[in-house]
């Protein structure tokens, strides 16, 4: 059996083969293939967006996950995405434009919200619940969601976007100006990720064993939400709300190469970029000239693959902690 | 008082003495009740000393304090002489290892990654060079070098134990604290223990080890801390403090201790 290290590299070259042929596909797919202009003004940012969602989702899964000690934290499933919407249209309520640096804040402090409060409710002697997690998370999600509706209702901008684009995404509204925006934050973060990644190999051990251990528990759990954030929070400003790409592309690179976090980092940041891209591709071709929401594909596989991690959690804990 | 802290690594060689010290530290429960009664007292320096007492009655919370892994609200800890309070987390990392009673690890992790976070500590500094050998060195020590490369979740309890006291091993500290690492083990897994404990207290560690087995403690430790109703009731010698009226007071029980030639305790409830 080749070793972890071999297997990672040899993961790496697959993934980003993959990667690269999904990226070709989509750019030259659909009605009038090979337009330049299309191709360059429509395609190019969509699929660059798609790349870039599709990391930061996939890196800020294995920061959730590593940071909160929890198999089954997702952005979306924690309450992060709504909160970023709910900021992002906050903004757009107070004229700001989409795309733009500074929808991407109020959308970060949206997320940063949902995320404290996650935390704060799951916080018990020391440590954080699993389940109080998510549920957490279902509540923020709820209380997010209806206040996205009310807004857009209410306000009647024309420049809102609907209620299905926060609720289940699309690319086809990306352009340059979105894609100059998540750019910076998906790299920055992926930074941190990859800084952290051996203390949220220590952390495995639980608060008390890591801190012992030399782990500054709280400053590298702060790192790691913040981070968390930044990655989601831009893309969602931008796309909408994605789910399962951070709780599935984690797990499955899990499987292949190991749990250790620096090489889990640089893996499903480009498994996570291939299977958004792939995801928006078959959204935009399947029943073309119809779009389906690109959300609704990742929940379609996501959700029932989600369902068998719960069991599987489950079963090896003997129950929940 | 305290020192002013100062890098204390060392680098190897003989292990420089260390002893712990609660200085007035007290636990109060948000409501103000104690959880620890204010408490003075030493770990001595190369000395096994362990913490016995009824369930509920302190050991955990005076362990935690002890490890800096809780502080105490009232009162200071002192690690050879120096305030942990300031000293941050790598560097209370390498003056003292803790075993917890928890010992589960989140996702799939293999032995030798468990081990190998022992080494936390030392990560930049001179010593890491030393990191393979300290590694292999406890792997070794524990006979576990056929589990190295097997995922935890496929070992068994004791195996997991013994994982876990060689992560504290490979730590290379001057202290070592257990929180009732005798509970949940069979016969092979409490010698591989004792084993363990010896072969750290040869190399001259501070060991502090809180049990319910006060039998195997006579036999193990040079000091006994007891703690009873939040506070400690007596702390010395195991032959001055294992004696039918400490320990029937502390445990609220009739008991008769019986000291053996080899320095062994029995004990045995009266009624």
């Amino acid at each position: 059996m080749p070793t972890l290290r071999a297997r990672s590299v040899w993961l790496i070259a697959i993934v980003l083969v993959a990667l690269m042929g999904s990226v070709v596909i989509s750019l030259l797919s659909g009605a009038a293939a090979s337009d330049p202009v299309i191709i360059w003004n429509i395609r190019a940012p969509r699929v660059l967006t798609a790349v870039l969602v599709g990391a930061g989702l996939a890196v800020a899964g294995v920061l959730l996950q590593g940071s909160l000690r929890n198999p089954l934290a997702d952005p979306a499933l924690v309450g992060v995405s709504a909160g970023a919407a709910l900021g992002a249209v906050v903004g757009a309520a107070l004229g700001l434009g989409y795309n733009s640096y500074a929808a991407s804040l109020f959308a970060l402090l949206g997320g940063l919200l949902a995320v404290v409060v996650v935390v704060w409710v799951s916080r018990t002697h020391g440590r954080i619940e699993v389940v109080t997690v998510l549920l957490g998370g279902i509540a923020i999600t709820a209380f997010a969601s209806a206040v996205v509706a009310i807004l857009i209702s209410m306000s009647g901008l024309a420049g809102l976007r609907p209620v299905s684009f926060w609720a289940t995404g699309s690319f086809a509204l990306s352009n340059w100006s979105g894609v100059l925006s998540i750019a910076p934050a998906v790299v920055i973060g992926t930074g941190i990720a990859l800084f952290i990644a051996p203390a949220l190999n220590v952390l495995s051990l639980g608060d008390d064993a890591a801190f012992a251990s030399g782990i500054e528990v709280g400053k590298i759990r702060m790192w790691a939400l913040g981070a968390a954030v930044l990655l989601t929070g831009a893309g969602v400003a931008v796309v909408g709300v994605i789910a399962f790409i951070g709780l599935l592309v984690p797990h499955a690179v899990r499987l292949l190469i190991g749990p250790s976090h620096r090489s889990l980092v640089i893996v499903s940041a480009i498994a996570g970029a291939f299977t958004v891209v792939a995801a928006d591709t078959v959204a935009r071709l399947v029943v073309s000239p119809v779009e389906l929401p690109v959300g609704a594909i990742t929940a379609i596989v996501g959700a029932p693959l989600f369902l068998v991690i719960v069991a599987r959690t489950r079963s090896r804990q003997g129950g929940w902690a | 008082m305290s020192k002013d802290y100062k890098e204390t690594a060392t680098g190897t060689g003989p292990i420089p003495a260390m002893s712990i010290e609660l200085v007035n530290c007290a636990l109060r429960t948000s409501s103000g009740r104690y959880r620890l009664e204010p408490t003075t007292l030493t770990f001595a320096s190369g000395l096994v000393t362990a913490v016995v007492g009824p369930n509920g009655a302190g050991k955990s919370s005076l362990l935690a304090i002890a490890a800096a892994t809780l502080s105490p609200t009232e009162g200071e800890v002192l690690f050879g002489g120096y305030s942990v309070s300031d000293m941050n987390a790598r560097q209370m990392a390498q003056s003292r290892a803790v075993l917890a009673q928890d010992l589960s690890v989140a996702f799939g992790f293999n032995a030798v990654d468990i081990v190998s976070w022992g080494r936390t500590p030392w990560r930049g500094t001179e010593l890491q060079k030393q990191d393979s050998t300290a590694i292999k060195v406890a792997l070794q020590s524990l006979g576990i070098i056929d589990l190295a490369n097997r995922p935890m979740s496929e070992l068994s309890g004791g195996e997991r134990k013994r994982v876990h006291l060689a992560r504290i091993l490979a730590q290379e500290t001057q202290c070592v604290l257990m929180d009732e690492p005798d509970s949940d083990l069979d016969l092979a897994g409490l010698a591989t223990l004792d084993l363990a404990i010896q072969g750290m207290n040869a190399l001259g560690k501070t060991m502090v080890i809180s049990s319910h087995d006060l039998q195997r403690v006579s036999r193990l430790a040079d000091r006994i801390v007891v703690v009873a109703e939040q506070k400690v009731v007596a702390h010395g010698e195991a032959r001055a403090v294992i004696t039918t009226e400490i320990l029937s007071e502390a445990y609220q029980t009739q008991v008769k201790v019986q000291w053996t030639d080899q320095g062994v305790a029995h004990i045995s409830i009266v009624g």
